[in-house]
């Protein structure tokens, strides 16, 4: 009897180590959680947009991004909603949402009939320059440490050198 | 030695921990039956690329250079004319593809709408042409469906003409910048397809093996939010950024919402957006997958391979561009 259970106990408790050990290995970063505010001119950045990090040097791992909402304050993403960023230095890409499409409802196989028109919604005075949104340069960059919460401020300016101004 | 007393049989003990055992195994199998489906139909989604990768490569056999991207006489603008008769938006590249993989009936569908409209995308899958036989666009093509993605029977309409087009997966690569020009021009941020390109493998001066060609979109599930049949994410047959383009702007399954026109917004499937309109230059769209942490691609030189979302997105960008001199490294 002793024979059998030497063999059943070890066999039993390898099975076991092997099923806890099998669950492990996430390659996912660690992240902390950011948030902040997006400004043009000193103030708020109107319309809502969105915000992506583009690290400075190589850097594994997933990048965070968020939605900028009407009154320009955005909260950063990465695994689950609103976990925050990777630690490092950040290019800082922002899109603005100037227009939008209005919700059409019908299917319909008359052709002919006007297309459905973009709705304007930022004035031109308060759209921001295109170099933003460039993903390689944006003169925006930010560091996110490994904290509590890291709280953000982004200063946009109408004048920046080497940049298309639409509507100035 | 030998036991003498042995008597045949098990006790308790000895039985329950068998028992225990096989429930553990049972355990560990009924999960792994699930994950083997999924692998299965990752398996099929990766040959459906590897297939396109094979068109891409015959197609540049036979005319010397990659398909457009989009063929569009007007610049950037990807909105129907709603059937106006003005020229609106072409073929996007799958439609070259086409003959190159067995779909030579859809080819000649797509080349009679050519042959009689100028705003030719308004007329993919709309009743005008469908009751002759023409059915381009309307229904789902296999080869630009992923099985690991949940299927739909909605169809795209978005009031400028697109009222009846079928969803796919499958896009190609616009470099890491966005859907203009001016960027596809550029080859330090454009990737092996445009508006209107015409690139060759000798324009891949990274290395064919270095640059993405074709990867992966979601489209949007039935739903009221939205609404999602406005939604023009992941629509085979439209040339349009996040229809069947994608940028390496933003990294696989980013958070980051993709900048597309005429998209609505829903983090609960994995799909963020915010409308990025006119000027369209700037439209981006990630590389989106249900696959488990990554999506696959097709590289220029045909291989696939899958990429993890968390890939330094520098890299991701890099493999993007058709020119960008970056050292790729470990991929």
């Amino acid at each position: 009897m002793k024979t059998i259970k030497n063999i059943l106990w070890p066999a039993f408790m390898m099975t076991l180590t092997a099923i806890i050990a099998g669950c492990g290995g996430s390659e996912n970063v660690e992240v902390f959680p950011a948030r902040g505010i997006v400004k043009f001119n000193g103030k708020p950045m109107t319309g809502g947009g969105a915000i992506s990090l583009v690290p400075v040097v190589s850097q594994n791992g997933k990048n965070a991004g968020g939605i900028i909402n009407a009154d320009g304050t955005f909260v950063l993403t990465t695994y689950e909603d609103g976990d925050g960023a990777m630690p490092g230095s950040f290019r800082v890409i922002i899109n603005q949402s100037t227009s939008q499409e209005p919700d059409y409802g019908g299917d319909s196989d008359a052709p002919g009939k006007a297309a459905v028109k973009a709705v304007q919604t930022v004035t031109s005075a308060d759209i921001i320059p295109t170099i933003y949104s460039d993903p390689v340069s944006s003169p925006v960059e930010v560091k996110i440490e490994a904290r509590e919460l890291n709280e953000l401020t982004i200063n946009l300016e109408r004048n920046v050198p080497g940049s298309f101004v639409p509507g100035a | 030695m030998k036991r003498i007393k042995s008597k045949q049989g098990f006790t308790l003990i000895e039985l329950l921990v068998v028992i225990a055992i096989i429930a553990i195994l049972i355990a560990l199998l009924l999960p792994a039956v699930q994950q083997a489906r999924e692998a299965a139909r990752r398996t099929q989604c990766k040959n459906n690329l590897k297939q396109l990768a094979l068109a891409l490569h015959n197609y540049h056999d036979t005319h010397s250079v990659f398909p457009p991207g989009t063929v569009n006489p007007v610049g950037d603008d990807p909105n129907g004319r709603n059937g106006a008769g003005t020229p609106g938006i072409g073929g996007p590249w799958i439609c070259f593809l086409l003959p190159f993989f067995e779909q030579t009936a859809q080819y000649q569908s797509y080349a009679k709408i050519v042959a009689e409209r100028p705003e030719v995308v308004d007329w993919f899958g709309n009743g005008a042409y469908t009751v002759q036989g023409v059915t381009i666009g309307a229904d789902p093509l296999p080869a630009m469906s992923c099985p690991s993605h949940p299927t739909t029977e909605e169809r795209l309409a978005n009031g400028t003409g697109m009222e009846h087009l079928a969803r796919g997966n499958y896009a190609a690569s616009y470099g890491k910048a966005g859907y203009g020009r001016v960027h596809t021009d550029n080859p330090t941020v454009g990737g092996v397809c445009g508006n209107n390109s015409r690139f060759s493998m000798r324009d891949m001066t990274d290395g064919t093996s270095n640059t993405i060609a074709i990867s992966e979109l979601k489209f949007r599930l039935t739903s009221a939010t939205g609404p999602s049949l406005q939604d023009t994410r992941g629509t085979w047959s439209y040339g349009v950024m996040g229809a069947n383009i994608f940028s390496t702007r933003t990294g696989p399954n980013s958070t980051t919402p993709d900048g597309v026109w005429g998209c609505r917004n829903f983090p609960a499937q994995g799909m963020p957006c915010v409308q990025i309109g006119s000027p369209y230059t700037e439209m981006y769209s990630a590389a989106r997958s249900y696959h488990i942490g990554g999506v696959q691609g097709a590289l220029a030189d045909g291989s696939v391979r899958f990429f993890s979302e968390n890939v330094d997105l520098l890299l991701w960008q890099a493999i993007g561009t058709r020119g960008g001199g970056e050292t790729n490294g470990e991929l």
